[in-house]
């Protein structure tokens, strides 16, 4: 079929929206509420409006379907006067305090109100430019549902932000399948939120702040707690980065995303006055060499299986809080991130007489979860909480940008060499089925007592939800698993439980495509970003000169001169955890 | 009757489930949040899914309830016979404002359709409906009823 589009002839198929055609061609159309994570669009915010010959009034593009001799005009005069006025009575609902917000600079509704000039106060006036006396009720009930909730562990939210745009109900719908959120009340009282407005109550993944628009929900910013680390003078700042956001750093500072940034963030790092600067890969690798020797513990002696993997906190507060029959099934293994902050606050105090009392551990993630992760009870290997202060990746580039550091300028910085030499195989947990595959590299070898040749599994890559493999080692078969999203994580789970499959070993990352796509990443997101992203992984895994986890060099040393085996006593205290059953009893 | 046997009586299917939650409504006057998770585990659906249903309409109270309420329909054809003129001349009797919670006993709340159009315009005090509602009748309904 064709469709004429500002009077040029363009391809689709019948079914499509005016939307996504635009989108392939590169039209642009202002949207708030439409996202490549959410389709079909539910054409809520109604900044897409376009002309066409077909309908008498405006109609939504990121709804309306193609149909035979459309043709559409996406910038006309009438158009972008529905626009501004849509525009503004958005403007009116917000708080539209920008000089202080989180999102400042990159939030959508402020770029799209500095492109349509939306500087007036038409529906909602100024004290001072006030006519009557009746004026003073708009003003009043502008603010009459405005929640603030501080008690959720990972996310914030300010409802005086809020769009009602209802990415976060569908995000938290339709990919992860807890539904924290809802659209409460109706007509002029909607309001986005929680029910009975009780702390958001979730697995803490932080897609919602991922596709919120504006700042209406964002991470718990910690930024104040890490400059007061830096500023005192006692304490040892030692940060640790996590695998993935090196690929996405230099997003925040307009770079394209996929770009390899590690030695920029080292960097920047250091300008801030980090002590040390340790590589959570350390933790990956360790996280693989006992994830790898409990598997295979776990098939030989005919223990639970499937195994799966730990390392996604959220998945494992989803196994808790919704499937806690499963819990015997998560490893025992500790997330990469806990397992660094064990060994800095014990072998690495131990090893440089560091009183761990003065050490701050901060981590930089990708993960709004890990916060929460952090706060747990059980993570308290060296008698105190081992990793203070979890900054995502956003925080950590508001915090450069406050301080006035370009990051592209600054000379390349090195990872301390204590605990920060990494491997490929731990630079794979970026993305999802990096895990799986690592931790094949190693078992593999460990099973076999022979050196991997080939160490890619492609089998285990790639975009799908749930994706299946059979893995043949010796004479053992391995049915292998990588789901990410929780929504394929309920199927996969509902499918064991019914016995429709069987799997061994299954890697569970909650967030699409892995910690690429966290919920504390850099926005905006979207599948093609995420790819470009994992690009970038792949490639660096392919030119690292040691790509399998128990060939890292520092590793060795630990487990000789502190830890022990792979599943040894002191390995079990410090790198393995419980867990809990969470589940709402009603 | 309690909120188990209001469950029992209904199968746990998706178009039950507004009628239990009016059914919560006419027995409790309110439905609490222990009882929306009670509904909510019955259904296997998330809370703020049956939340933000019970919330939507006008008639269902998701808070306790403590004082008379006096509805008026702010629906189009209920505005068109001017049913803000009985709005005001109930704010004027009872010196309350719409909306307005500081009233120790009343609390004025516009309501959508009833679907009582043509007997417009409409109002309701707690559970009484009042029709052809004229600005020099309304005094006399609210000081009668109240």
């Amino acid at each position: 079929m064709q469709i004429k589009i500002n009077n040029k002839p363009y391809n689709c198929e019948s079914g499509e929206t005016i939307f996504s055609i635009c989108k392939r061609n590169g039209i642009r159309l202002p949207t708030l509420c439409a996202h490549p994570d959410l389709l079909p669009s539910e054409g809520v915010c109604r900044m897409c409006l376009v002309e066409t010959n077909q309908s008498k009034g405006l109609v939504p593009s990121c709804v309306q379907k193609v149909s035979e001799g459309l043709e559409v005009r996406t910038e006309t005069e009438n158009v972008n006067k529905a626009r501004k006025i849509n525009l503004e009575l958005l403007w009116a609902d917000h708080a539209g305090k920008c000089a202080a917000c989180l999102r400042n600079g990159r939030c959508e509704l402020q770029k799209l109100a500095k492109e349509y000039d939306i500087d007036g106060f038409k529906f909602v006036p100024r004290r001072k430019e006030l006519k009557s006396e009746n004026e003073l009720d708009l003003l009043k009930d502008n603010w009459s549902h405005v929640v603030a909730d501080e008690k959720n562990p990972c996310i914030a939210r300010d409802s005086q932000y809020c769009i009602e745009c209802r990415r976060c109900v569908r995000i938290c719908r339709e990919m992860q399948t807890v539904e924290a959120y809802g659209t409460n009340y109706r007509s002029s009282n909607t309001n986005v939120g929680t029910p009975y407005e009780i702390p958001l109550d979730c697995i803490f993944c932080g897609q919602c702040s991922a596709v919120c628009p504006t700042a209406a929900i964002t991470e718990k910013d910690e930024i104040e707690k890490f400059e007061k680390a830096l500023a005192d003078p006692q304490k040892m700042v030692i940060v640790q980065t996590a695998p993935s956001v090196r690929f996405t750093f230099l997003e925040e500072f307009g770079m394209p995303p996929g770009t390899f940034g590690e030695k920029k963030l080292v960097a920047a790092l250091k300008a801030l006055g980090a002590n040390k600067v340790f590589d959570t890969i350390l933790g990956a690798d360790l996280t693989i060499v006992e994830e790898a020797a409990e598997l295979i513990k776990r098939v030989k002696n005919k223990g639970v299986l499937p195994m799966f993997t730990s390392c996604c906190p959220s998945w494992v507060v989803y196994v808790e809080k919704y499937y806690p029959e499963f819990i015997p099934n998560l490893s025992s293994c500790k997330s990469p991130q806990q397992m660094m902050g064990a060994l800095i606050k014990t072998h690495y105090a131990k090893k440089e007489k560091f009183d761990p009392k003065n050490i701050v551990s901060v981590s930089i993630m990708p993960c709004t979860s890990k916060k929460y992760e952090a706060a747990r009870s059980e993570m308290k290997a060296s008698g105190r909480q081992d990793v203070d202060i979890v900054l995502t990746i956003r925080e950590l580039a508001r915090l450069i940008r406050k301080k006035k550091i370009d990051p592209i300028k600054l000379e390349d910085g090195k990872f301390d060499p204590a605990l920060g030499i990494s491997t490929g195989a731990g630079m794979l947990f970026g993305s999802s089925g990096g895990v799986m595959e690592a931790a094949l590299r190693t078992a593999a070898e460990k099973i076999t007592g022979e050196e991997l040749g080939r160490v890619d599994f492609e089998v285990v890559r790639g975009e799908e939800g749930i994706r299946c493999a059979e893995i043949e080692i010796n004479d053992l078969k391995l049915r292998v698993a990588v789901v990410h999203e929780i929504r394929n994580a309920k199927k996969m789970l509902e499918d064991l439980k019914s016995g429709k499959a069987q799997y061994d070993f299954v890697e569970v990352m909650a967030c699409p495509n892995g910690c690429i796509g966290g919920g504390g990443q850099p926005v905006p997101t979207s599948p093609e970003i995420r790819s470009a992203r994992i690009k970038g992984v792949i490639v660096r895994d392919k030119g690292m000169s040691i790509r399998k986890s128990h060939e890292n060099p520092v590793l060795k040393k630990i487990y000789k001169e502190f830890l022990g085996k792979p599943g040894g006593d002191k390995a079990e205290e410090l790198l393995h955890t419980k867990y809990t059953n969470r589940k709402n009893i009603s | 009757m309690s909120i188990q046997k209001i469950l029992l009586e209904f199968e746990p299917k998706l178009e039950n489930l507004l009628r239990v939650l009016k059914e919560i409504n006419k027995q409790e006057k309110y439905i609490s949040e222990s009882d929306c998770l009670k509904v909510a585990g019955y259904f296997s659906l998330p809370l703020a899914r049956v939340f933000s249903l019970a919330s939507f309409f006008d008639l269902m109270n998701t808070r306790p309830v403590k004082k008379k309420i006096i509805r008026v329909c702010s629906g189009g054809p209920c505005t068109m016979k001017r049913s803000f003129e009985i709005i005001r001349q109930i704010e004027m009797l009872l010196k309350i404002e719409m909306g307005n919670d500081s009233h120790p006993k009343v609390k004025l709340e516009t309501m959508s359709c009833l679907g009582l159009c043509d007997q417009g315009p409409v109002m309701m005090i707690d559970e009484q409906v009042f029709e052809k509602v004229r600005p020099e009748t309304v005094d006399d309904i609210i000081l009668d009823y109240l």
